[in-house]
């Protein structure tokens, strides 16, 4: 029995454009894959599975109906549950008022206690037989706290559950549990959908996968009659143009990592980088990109480990010490932690430079205005004013000053993470050839970017990360999106 | 400004529930019906503490309405050398001028049964209940200083605060004489029991001048508005020609207000501010014997703990019926008497020094 | 009329045009209400009685605008005033080296309470409520709750100094100078561009390479230092040194800094600011003195001019959006069609 299907499922915003086309079944008594790099639409089809987004086009039925209308509570009524990757438990309520939450039996508005503990403990004991119902939300580690979702789910008679990413914070034995329950729950009939990036699990626990990419279907099949390179393959943008071949010398070494170790996060990173490179790190979103690069500039505590500037050792969690050292940092989350809303285009511009603009601690306003001119010349921002608030530019053109910050400072060594994240498709293009002329003029540039088209555009190398590991390098010569795809997505450690 | 101001609010309230503390809630643990006794007439020993017949290793707990006067050091000190000498134990406890945390300490007081309780309340009424609580525990309660306005309270020692503010007003009518003027009222914290006792008998008396009129500047206590306030009001008005002070403290900022206006003339000099205060303070005094302040009304500190504690020392000795409610009389001191050895303000300055 | 304008260009600027007409609006109304109110001794008398609360209301401006806040500023001025006589008549020392000693204990509590909060982590609110009741606490114990005297000659001086033959207590200009330098500091130096960005956004402006905690602890300092600066002050107008001067102030010198447009978020707002709201309050207690506005009804009457400011702070706020709206919303058009252009062009 075919419990849903998607049919030619479409999705724009703010007209980019998030699923074109895209098609989904799942049937009772399957555990189906959904699969696809970041960015192929997978959280979005689930959001319109779970009617937290209309499509703009195309179908969702239900048992064969069509879902007439988007919203969280129909499809929840439909039979549809969603199991988080962080339990939404509500802290302080026990396992039994969490598993009824919101359905508390009674009546006239007084709760009967045992009615409740006697639905709760059913529910329960599917999924964790023997576990104390009347332990709190808090008490519960994030596997138990899973499955009380999934408990609180069968209660409610769920036919179809979600699951997103479910094994992310989970440790192999508990991943066994779960995918011990899945199979249970296979056999009553549930139909699941298994969002996972890792194939091994996909090949473990799946019946079938479908995957997506840039927004498009691509393909289904059955688990059964295909191996892990097909898979790789139909995931691979095979219409990435050919990479332009750019001839750059690197020179001597910048930046040295040594065994950095961060408990939970990273294991034992070692690399070098050289005047000239650009290295990127790939690998999926959570691998531990963004907290490596955070660590080596400062701005995060790393455990064990060293980091070193033309071989000086650098401090650790001090970015001034790392910015005087001449170390650049572009932050993936532009407003959060790159900009200062509250001030001007030209105070953003010189936030990093107030040594340049302040002899003697006094700011020179014609130093700052002549900085923002040369930079914003260089990289083409559009402003109406220095003086206007920064939150007036658009996304691209406020990433160009924080770029631009960091060019006046003609650093050693420029991280960027996630640099063209929300921008438009020109200032993209801009910001592209920035980093080739920073290379060129032989800076050492660390590049963190989950776009494949990026990294194959711009490394000279590529580090591939796994769960804060680096599982390999890949030299321009090597590079190729089914590899880098595959090392980000399989368990085996290749080492050259 | 507007986030500005939502953020003051919360603030505020913050700062409210911080200085109410968790005292909101004791503030009425009695729950009998209470029959406040006929004022003056004598109290009767309902404590089952007698049948001893000694203060020796007897515990008086002693909550004080502040530490911050030198008032209030005078009386805890003269009331601790009383029971000290009788082989008592006091132990003190300061409230820091706020009526609900002087509740919560009641009520630890309470459950620690001491042998009896000596009060110097922050407010006459709030602390009532308190009290009716103690004396059900069968904790005899005297009261000291500020008046207590209702309770089963078994003796009062305090002083006439009716008295000293009708006592500036005749003093001041007499020194500026017939041809009147403007007088400043220097005001304690509205609310506050002898601040408004004081209030009351200085604007009554001077009502009998009515060639002067009052001009009320509301201080709170703090000498930093005084200040402020008389600069303000010698602007306002050019016929001041007295001020009269709730207490000598406050007469800092009146005195360096004048300073500042060029107005210090000493006493006798042309265009002399009369310059009454209350409490004869150590400092007070010093005034006085300089010719900036004409007078203070004595409240006599000493006497006042001295009477306070022997009352709870006769009480262990047996003794059962007190007067209920006892004034001292103020007493006015001036350049004749400045130098009596006897005034608690010099006492006090000779330990200090 | 040029400067006029050019006046008040520069306050929108400073974002306290709100504040300004409250000032003048009370002003006005003072002038007609009373024939004292406009009149140079009234007015130097308000400028007087605001130079304490300004110079405290500065330094905690700091504090607020790196985004925490300092409760324990009343209870340091009680201590700097209980010290620095103290260490002279108990102690037996020197003067000035009582006033530097008292100064260092201003630094020191700065700095505690900049590393609790940096370091670890402590709410500001809840670590300067502590020093609320240490400093106060140790105010007494010091003192034994008595007022020490007599003050060193040298406090006394101040007291009598008046300049222009007179006319102007010293603490008047004192208190200007302290304004100037601080809203030069913030306004034109590197630090005060820190503070802003601190105050602002913490995490960029550290990823920025701004030393954040670093600043945080200076503000701090600054503003335990300008509360014992006011404790010495308050001192020299009061003749004592005494343990209950300054108690409970920090709320009025809070208000002051938020009626003057300080943000309790941190990252906005200035000296200029924060000065119009110290003359604002006293002003609403100077006009409590000259309309011998009763005891009972002076805390509405304050509360009533309070609430003027506040209005037409957000009367102004709104005209603002209103023309921000308009602005917004041509921005977005204008990148709406720039986006179509570039799909456009990408198509052929």
């Amino acid at each position: 029995m075919t419990l849903l299907q998607a049919i030619d499922v479409h999705k724009r915003f703010f007209g980019a454009v998030a699923l074109e086309g895209v098609h989904f079944e799942l049937e009772a008594g399957e555990v189906h894959a959904l699969l696809g790099a970041n960015g192929a639409g997978k959280s979005t089809l689930i959001k319109i599975i779970s009617g937290y987004h209309a499509p703009d086009s195309g179908e969702i039925l239900i048992n064969g109906n069509s879902m007439r209308t988007n919203s969280p509570a129909a499809s929840h009524a439909a039979g549809i549950a969603t199991i988080h990757q962080e339990h939404n438990l509500v802290p302080h309520m026990s396992v039994i008022d969490n598993v009824m939450l919101g359905r508390w039996p009674g009546r006239f508005g007084v709760v009967s206690v045992e009615e409740s503990r006697r639905k709760a403990k059913e529910a329960v004991s599917r999924v964790v037989p023997g576990l104390d119902l009347n332990l709190l939300g808090h008490q519960l580690t994030p596997a138990e706290g899973q499955l009380i979702e999934i408990a609180r789910a069968l209660s409610e008679d769920a036919r179809v559950l979600i699951m997103d990413e479910p094994t992310t914070s989970l440790s192999p034995r508990e991943v066994e549990r779960l995918f011990k329950v899945m199979r249970e729950l296979k056999k009553q009939g549930i139909g699941i959908i298994f969002v996972s990036h890792w194939l091994e699990e996909i090949f473990e626990i799946c019946d079938r996968v479908t995957v997506f990419r840039d927004g498009r279907y691509v393909g289904r099949e059955f688990i059964k009659d295909i191996d892990e390179n097909q898979l790789v393959r139909m995931m691979v943008n095979t219409d990435v143009p050919e990479v332009p071949p750019v001839e750059r010398k690197p020179g001597k070494e910048i930046l040295a990592v040594r065994n950095l170790n961060k408990t939970g996060v990273l294991e034992n990173i070692s690399f070098s980088l050289r005047e000239g490179e650009i290295l990127t790190l790939a690998g999926l979103v959570g691998a531990g990109r963004t907290e490596l690069v955070r660590c080596i500039f400062g701005a995060d505590k790393y455990d064990s480990g060293e980091v070193l500037i033309e071989g000086k050792t650098i401090r650790r969690n001090s970015p001034s010490t790392a910015v005087k050292a001449g170390i650049g940092f572009i932050p993936e989350d532009r407003k959060g932690q790159g900009l200062v809303g509250l001030l001007t285009v030209r105070e953003n511009f010189t936030l990093s430079l107030l040594d340049l603009v302040a002899p003697g601690g006094l700011i020179r306003k014609d130093r700052e205005i002549l900085i923002s001119k040369e930079q914003s010349e260089a990289m083409k921002v559009k402003a109406a004013s220095f003086e206007s608030n920064i939150m007036s530019l658009s996304g691209g053109n406020q990433q160009k000053v924080i770029i631009g910050r960091w060019l006046a400072r003609k650093p050693k060594l420029l991280i960027l993470d996630e640099p063209t994240k929300g921008v438009d498709v020109g200032a993209k293009a801009e910001i592209h050839r920035l980093i080739g002329q920073l290379a060129e003029s032989g800076v050492a540039v660390l590049l963190v970017t989950s776009e494949m088209p990026e990294v194959l555009l711009l490394s000279d190398r590529v580090l591939v990360m796994r769960e804060g590991r680096i599982t390999s390098q890949l030299n321009r010569s090597e590079l190729s999106p089914e590899r880098v795809i595959r090392y980000a997505t399989t368990e085996e450690v290749i080492t050259q | 400004m507007k986030k500005a101001m939502s953020n003051l609010a919360v603030l505020m309230l913050m700062a409210a529930v911080v200085l109410a503390g968790c005292g909101s809630n004791n503030n009425s643990p009695s729950n009998q019906p209470q029959t406040p006794q006929q004022e003056n007439t004598p109290g009767t020993n309902e404590g089952g503490a007698s049948g001893e017949q000694s203060p020796e290793g007897k515990t008086v707990a002693f909550p004080l309405m502040g530490l911050g006067f030198e008032f209030m050091v005078m009386l805890n000190d003269s009331a601790k050398a009383v029971a000290e000498a009788a082989g008592m134990e006091v132990k003190v406890f300061d409230a820091n001028v706020d009526p609900n945390k002087q509740a919560e300490q009641m009520q630890s007081i309470i459950a620690t049964k001491p042998d009896a309780i000596l009060l110097s309340s922050v407010d006459g009424a709030l602390i009532v209940p308190s009290i009716d609580s103690a004396t059900s525990q069968n904790i005899p309660v005297f009261g000291v200083e500020s008046k207590i306005l209702g309770g089963d309270y078994l003796t009062w020692v305090g002083y006439d605060n009716y008295a000293a503010g009708a006592m500036a007003a005749d003093y001041i009518a007499e020194k500026v004489g017939e041809a009147g003027g403007t007088v400043l009222e220097q005001r304690g914290l509205v609310g506050g029991t002898g601040a408004d006792l004081r209030s009351e008998g200085f604007n009554e008396q001077m009502k009998k001048y009515p060639n002067f009129k009052v001009v009320t500047l509301n201080n709170e206590w703090i000498a930093d508005k005084a200040f402020s306030n008389t600069l303000d009001a010698f602007t306002a008005y050019n016929d001041i020609v007295a001020t009269f002070s709730a207490n000598d403290e406050m007469l800092r900022g009146v005195v360096s207000a004048l300073q500042n206006l060029g107005r210090d003339k000493k006493v006798g000099e042309e265009g002399h501010i009369v310059m009454v205060g209350v409490d004869g303070t150590p400092t007070g005094l010093e005034r006085i014997r300089e010719g900036i302040q004409d007078a203070s009304l004595n409240q006599d500190a000493k006497l006042m703990g001295e009477m306070g504690m022997e009352r709870v020392v006769k009480y262990f000795q047996g003794e059962t019926e007190f007067e209920r409610d006892t004034m001292i009389p103020p007493s006015i001191i001036d350049i004749n008497n400045v130098d009596d050895p006897e005034l608690w303000g010099n006492i006090m300055a000779q330990q200090s020094n | 009329m040029n400067i006029l304008r050019s006046t008040m260009q520069a306050f929108r600027r400073i974002q306290v045009q709100g504040l300004l007409v409250a000032i003048v609006v009370l002003g006005v109304i003072m002038s007609f209400a009373s024939d004292s109110f406009l009149t140079s001794t009234n007015l130097i008398n308000i400028l007087y009685s605001s130079t304490i609360l300004a110079v405290v209301a500065i330094g905690q401006t700091f504090v607020i605008l790196v985004g925490g806040i300092d409760l324990s500023v009343g209870s340091m001025i009680a201590l700097s005033s209980v010290l620095s006589v103290g260490l002279v008549v108990i102690g037996g020392l020197p003067v000035g080296l009582s006033i530097v000693l008292t100064l260092l204990v201003g630094v020191a509590f700065g700095v505690a309470h900049g590393l609790a909060v940096t370091k670890l982590n402590m709410p500001p609110l809840i670590v300067t409520l502590a020093s609320l009741s240490l400093a106060s606490g140790l105010a007494y114990v010091y003192s034994g709750g008595k007022n020490i005297i007599p003050v060193p000659e040298f406090f006394r001086a101040i007291a009598n100094a008046q300049m222009f033959g007179g006319k102007l207590p010293v603490f008047i200009p004192f208190a200007i100078i302290i304004a100037v330098i601080s809203y030069f500091v913030l306004a034109k130096t590197s630090f005060g561009r820190m503070i802003y960005a601190v105050g602002g956004n913490k995490t960029a402006a550290r990823l920025a390479g701004i030393p954040a905690n670093r600043i945080i602890i200076i503000a701090f300092v600054i503003s335990s230092l300008s509360a014992v600066i006011g404790g010495l002050m308050m001192t020299v107008r009061l003749q004592s040194g005494s343990p209950i001067i300054g108690v409970g102030m920090e709320l009025t010198v809070i208000a002051a800094a938020v009626i003057g447009g300080t943000s309790l978020f941190g990252g906005q707002g200035n000296v200029v600011g924060t000065l119009l709201g110290v003359i604002l309050l006293t002003m609403a207690s100077n006009a409590i003195v000259l309309l011998a506005i009763p005891p009972n009804y002076d805390k509405v009457f304050t509360g009533l001019v309070i609430a003027l400011a506040a209005g037409l702070d957000i009367y102004r706020q709104r005209k603002d959006t209103r023309s921000m709206t308009r602005l917004t919303k041509r921005s977005t058009t204008n990148s709406v069609l720039s986006d179509k252009q570039t799909v456009n062009k990408q198509g052929a």
